[in-house]
């Protein structure tokens, strides 16, 4: 479903990320781990097509990420880590918004909104403007404009950021529904529990580059057995830091 | 024992940090970092492109439009004070005086009639004409010579001086007038600087908010944001600043007027930062968001009233109601905290005593706005939320039926009827701009219903002024949620058009309201508008699509602060060349308002191309799109070659053959031309520039470079067929005989026995060469990357006929389809050379031996 290979982005001298080769199949569910400024916005935001590769390159689905990035949104759902909307329309309007630009009638709209609504409890809130709406409720609000149009891969940055832990939850048991209908999951996470929970496969980035892949016992079994997540994560990100109290 | 707790930072030290913070974010901006790589992130995401040489161009523009401005302003003042001084006696300028007073008294009359004319042929209005002409019969008559008296003052100034200003008797004589136009400034850059232009005052900044988290006092923060007008404030520098720096520098300040202009501007601005920081924390205290969004929005309104009123004074020429209005005003109506500079212009003690006062004020304002602000935020600052709130309850049922747009249309309406700001710079602002035009000059109505090109001019006019207020910030009105738009499986040039739709319908609207109002008030000229008000409405049409091209590639959507997402400087480049328009309203000939068509719908074409290729780019902060030949380098390279002919024609004119003048003229901007399109090109990039024009032959190229020749001479001779037959039906056709003899004749006459050599010079060999690498070279080859080889050679075959005479254009399009197609054909520039050159030969053998 997805296939990068050799991803690099520079900014003269820097590298955001370099040298990236990752693969990940329909219907897998696969985190994107590291520490602040490892480059995972950097390589999911040139998934999505918003930023140009300064070398190698990625495919979703075949479709090359930035040269057919508008083909390539048909099959994608992106969630933002702080999403922004428009100060002038209310909830609904913008999922009508949403909707709409990926070609769905409002019956569509509805039909497909209102489950997503009343699982992620947005439903007394849609009426009222989306500015006024807490950083939580707008991450819901966008997490249902990703899946209105039915995404065979979703990415997903931060999905858990500014949701309460009853959200979380119903976060988490949405994204498992999508996964056992076929949907691809991309995400980045710091919810280390989170991510041992639900993923299959990780990724851990550290200085833009790929530390460590595979899964959970994969990287146990490179590591050392019996780590935790969070053990394997210090040792592969931040070797040189102590791990501190778990 | 644990650290004693630092102390937190005094009032000065804080200012002095924010201070110092708002000027490495300045420098950051302009300033390029030492080692700089390229493709190294700046401090913002602006890109440096080459549109910013056409940005600064159109800023220093402005400001020099600012200076001269000013500088007219107080020329007309002076010259209605030096009337008012004297008004027994007419004052007329120095040429006009010596056209009278030079010359024996018998004479004298018919000078006279001439004076007349002079003095009343530049002023268009008639009534004013008529009194004018009244007025100097009549001194003439009963008074003579004695009537009259010269000016002191130069009749047209050039530059701000000593000359032109006026202080004869009264030292107040010109601070009156000009306090009432310091005043005006002063309340549009307060209003201005409080109300914004994106910023959003019902919400409170995130860096504000961040900075009330550091353990210093209220105070500091808000003196150290009332400061901050000294770089924020948009009108101080290119506004403000020119204005009391042609001031002073006319009242004989000297060196001094620069380092007192800049004082002044920077106390206005002061006044107007202290303003802010009471308004925005008092507004937000105790109105709800809502309402403080509608005070912004009307806030707004009130200072382009303030602008325009200001504007209007000083481009007026009747500033004589400035002095009626402010002749019976007590003294202490000029004391008037904004207008406390002008009386440095007065001098003497009466400045020292200003200057004293003024720097007294502005601390004692600066006191009451920061105390007061503070005293109002003990309770804490507001945050979060905005404008738009709604009940929160149970969905309602969805209405029925079809909305009539949806998608981003939808949204763009949204923005425009719910956002109180927006919709009084869409539907209020245009209002009070031209409102105000038809009060300061009650006759305009009249002018404007004088003819039928002035109707269908005045409607484009307030269409163009929407579509820089609305098309032009298209793109920076997403703001922060564009993400949303990069989301949809459609091109972002797609959307932007979409969000167009909404622009024109508004344009067409306010089109729609001048023309109703002007045929309501003269229906006869209903009928004969017609045609210019077709003009117009496709003229809206394109500057549309202009206005959104060159909008959109001078936003920063990335830019944090949301004034500086569009830089004005694109706004004021959409607004020159829309006036330009204008000129095919008023041309004479169907082909110049045809010419001028065809050339706005290839600009409009050309940005649409920019567009297409800049915006997959936008998010990213350093990559750029491949460099490639556009059609924008086309229009630049085309328009570049023919205004250089003219400034090297008027370089070498003498007294030599006209023939040598205009050859000398056309290869030097030809080389001119070419050579800094191949440098730009290559600058910029272009892989292996040659070869991408033509000048170089493709080595995989499938025909041999005789059989490439041949095709452009077969090409030529069939174009040269064509122009016999065309110069045969010319000749033998009364009709086309007649029309030909009425445009002007483009070949020279030729004497029996000699031959032109320079016009063969020119047409045979330099024309060629020069044209066919501007319009096949550069246009064909922008045109071909975006449309198919037909619509191409159409296309670049239209321009190039347009360019030519009316009589010469048919054969003139025959000859550059078929070099057009030939290019297409070999990739080789000497294919189409050779078709013009053969083409230009025929024509101008034939012309020779018949």
């Amino acid at each position: 479903m997805l296939v990068i290979e050799g991803l690099g982005k520079r900014y003269g001298d820097f590298s955001a990320v370099r040298d990236v080769n990752l693969e990940v199949g329909e219907g897998e569910m696969f985190a994107l781990l590291g520490p602040n400024g490892a480059g995972k916005t950097t390589t999911l935001r040139i998934l999505m097509g918003f930023l140009r590769a300064t070398a190698g390159r990625a495919r979703i689905a075949g479709l090359d990420c930035f040269e057919q990035r508008v083909e390539l949104k048909h099959l994608v759902g992106y969630l933002p880590d702080d999403p922004s909307f428009y100060d002038y329309l209310r909830g609904r309007e913008i999922i009508e918004f949403s909707g709409s630009m990926h070609g769905l009638s409002r019956e569509q709209i509805q039909a497909r909104s209102r489950p997503l609504v009343e699982r992620l409890e947005l439903g007394e809130a849609l009426n009222d403007y989306a500015v006024n709406y807490s950083r939580g409720m707008k991450k819901k609000l966008a997490l249902v404009c990703a899946l209105l149009h039915e995404p065979r891969l979703l990415i997903l940055d931060e999905p858990s950021s500014g949701l309460d832990p009853l959200a979380t939850r119903g976060l988490n048991a949405l994204l498992l529904e999508c996964q056992q209908r076929g949907t691809t999951i991309l995400l980045s996470s710091h919810l280390l529990d989170q991510v041992e929970r639900l993923c299959g496969r990780m990724a851990i980035l550290a200085h833009g580059s790929i530390a460590a892949v595979g899964t959970l016992e994969e990287l146990r079994r490179e590591r050392g057995a019996n780590q935790s997540l969070e053990e394997i994560f210090f040792a592969v990100a931040a070797p040189e830091r102590p791990a501190g109290p778990s | 024992m644990s650290e004693p707790r630092p102390h937190a930072p005094s009032t000065w030290r804080v200012i002095w940090l924010i201070g110092k913070l708002s000027w490495m974010r300045l420098t950051n901006r302009w300033v390029r970092r030492r080692g700089a790589k390229p493709g190294e992130r700046g401090a913002t995401a602006r890109k440096p492109t080459a549109g910013r040489l056409v940005i600064v161009f159109a800023s220093v523009l402005f400001a020099l439009q600012a200076v001269a401005g000013s500088t007219v302003l107080i020329q007309r003042l002076a010259v209605t004070a030096e009337q008012r001084a004297e008004p027994e006696r007419v004052v007329l300028n120095e040429s006009s005086w010596w056209l009278i007073a030079g010359v024996p008294e018998a004479e004298r009359e018919q000078r006279f009639e001439q004076l007349v004319r002079n003095e009343t042929l530049p002023i268009i209005d008639t009534t004013e004409s008529e009194q004018r002409r009244l007025l100097l019969w009549r001194t003439f008559r009963a008074r003579g010579l004695d009537g009259f008296r010269e000016s002191r003052l130069p009749a047209v100034p050039l530059w701000p001086s000593r000359q032109i200003w006026y202080s004869d008797g009264d030292p107040l004589a010109l601070l009156r007038p000009l306090a009432l136009v310091a005043l005006l400034l002063a309340l549009a850059q307060s209003l201005q600087h409080v109300a914004g232009s994106d910023d959003d005052l019902s919400r409170v900044s995130a860096s504000l908010e961040w900075l009330f988290t550091f353990p210093v006092p209220g105070r500091a923060l808000f003196l150290a944001r009332a400061c901050s007008a000294l770089f924020t404030g948009q009108l101080v520098w290119p506004l403000l600043f020119p204005f009391y720096a042609v001031a002073f520098v006319c009242s004989g300040c000297g060196l001094a007027s620069v380092p007192l202009a800049v004082g002044a501007a920077a106390y206005q601005a002061l006044l107007s930062g202290g303003l802010r920081v009471l308004l925005e924390t008092a507004l937000r205290r105790y109105l709800s968001l809502l309402w403080v969004a509608r005070v912004q929005a009307a806030l707004l309104s009130l200072s382009v009233v303030a602008m325009l009123g200001s504007i209007a004074t000083a481009y007026s020429r009747h500033v004589g109601w400035t002095f009626d209005w402010t002749l019976h005003l007590p003294i202490w109506a000029f004391l008037l905290p904004p207008v406390l500079p002008l009386w440095l212009t007065v001098g003497g003690p009466c400045a020292a005593a200003a200057a004293a006062g003024a720097l007294a004020f502005a601390a004692l304002w600066l006191a009451l706005c920061v105390w007061t602000a503070e005293r109002m935020v003990r309770a804490g600052i507001t945050s979060g939320g905005g404008p738009q709130s709604a009940r929160r309850g149970a969905l309602e049922p969805e209405a029925r039926g079809h909305r009539l747009w949806g998608g981003v249309a939808y949204k763009e309406l949204c923005a425009i009827f719910r956002d109180a700001r927006l919709r009084a710079q869409t539907f209020v602002t245009p209002v009070l701009v031209f409102g105000m035009q038809f009060w300061l000059n009650p006759q305009l109505l009249g002018d404007i219903t004088g003819g039928p090109r002035h109707v269908a001019t005045a409607a484009f006019a307030v269409a163009s002024f929407t579509l820089a207020t609305g098309a032009c910030t298209s793109l920076a009105m997403e703001g922060a949620s564009l993400w949303m738009l990069y989301t949809a499986p459609q091109r972002l040039e797609s959307l932007l058009f979409q969000k167009l739709r909404v622009w024109i319908c508004v344009a067409y609207l306010f089109a729609g309201v001048v023309l109703a109002l002007a045929w309501w008030r003269a229906p006869h000229l209903i009928l004969p508008s017609l045609p210019y008000v077709a003009l117009t409405l496709l003229g809206i049409f394109l500057y549309a699509v202009i206005a959104l091209g060159i909008g959109s590639l001078g936003t920063d959507p990335l830019e944090p602060e949301p004034r500086r997402r569009v830089s004005v400087g694109s706004v004021y480049l959409f607004m020159l060349l829309s006036s330009l328009f204008a000129y095919s309203i008023y041309a004479p000939s169907l082909w110049t308002k045809l010419v001028q068509l065809v050339l706005s719908a290839l600009l409009a074409f050309a940005l649409w191309q920019k567009l297409r290729d800049h915006l997959p780019y936008l998010l990213d902060p350093t990559e750029a799109p491949p460099p490639q030949i556009g059609v924008s380098d086309g229009i630049i390279a085309a328009l570049g070659f023919f205004v250089l002919q003219g400034v090297f024609a008027f370089w070498f004119n003498d007294s030599g053959p006209e023939g040598r003048t205009l050859l000398l003229a056309f290869v030097s901007a030809g080389v001119c031309v070419t050579s800094f399109a191949l440098f730009a090109l290559y600058r910029s990039g272009v892989p292996r520039v040659l070869r991408a024009v033509g000048l170089v032959r493709a080595s995989e190229a499938r025909q041999g470079r005789w059989l490439q020749l041949g095709l452009g001479l077969g090409a030529g001779l069939g174009a040269g067929a064509v122009a016999l037959a065309y110069g045969l039906l010319l000749h033998r056709v009364s009709w086309l005989r007649d029309w030909a003899e009425r445009e002007s004749t483009v070949l020279p006459d030729f004497d029996s026995g000699s031959v032109p050599g320079w016009f063969v010079a020119l047409g045979v060999f330099a024309a060629p060469l020069f044209e066919e690498f501007i319009f096949r070279g550069i246009l064909y080859r922008g045109l071909r990357r975006s449309v198919d080889a037909r619509r191409a050679v159409l296309a670049s075959a239209l321009v190039f006929a347009l360019v030519h005479p009316v009589v010469a254009a048919p054969p003139v399009f025959v000859m550059a389809l078929l070099a057009a197609a030939a290019y297409e054909r070999t990739g080789w520039l000497v294919t189409p050379i050779a078709a013009h050159m053969s083409y230009n030969a025929i024509v101008l053998g034939s012309a020779y031996l018949f």
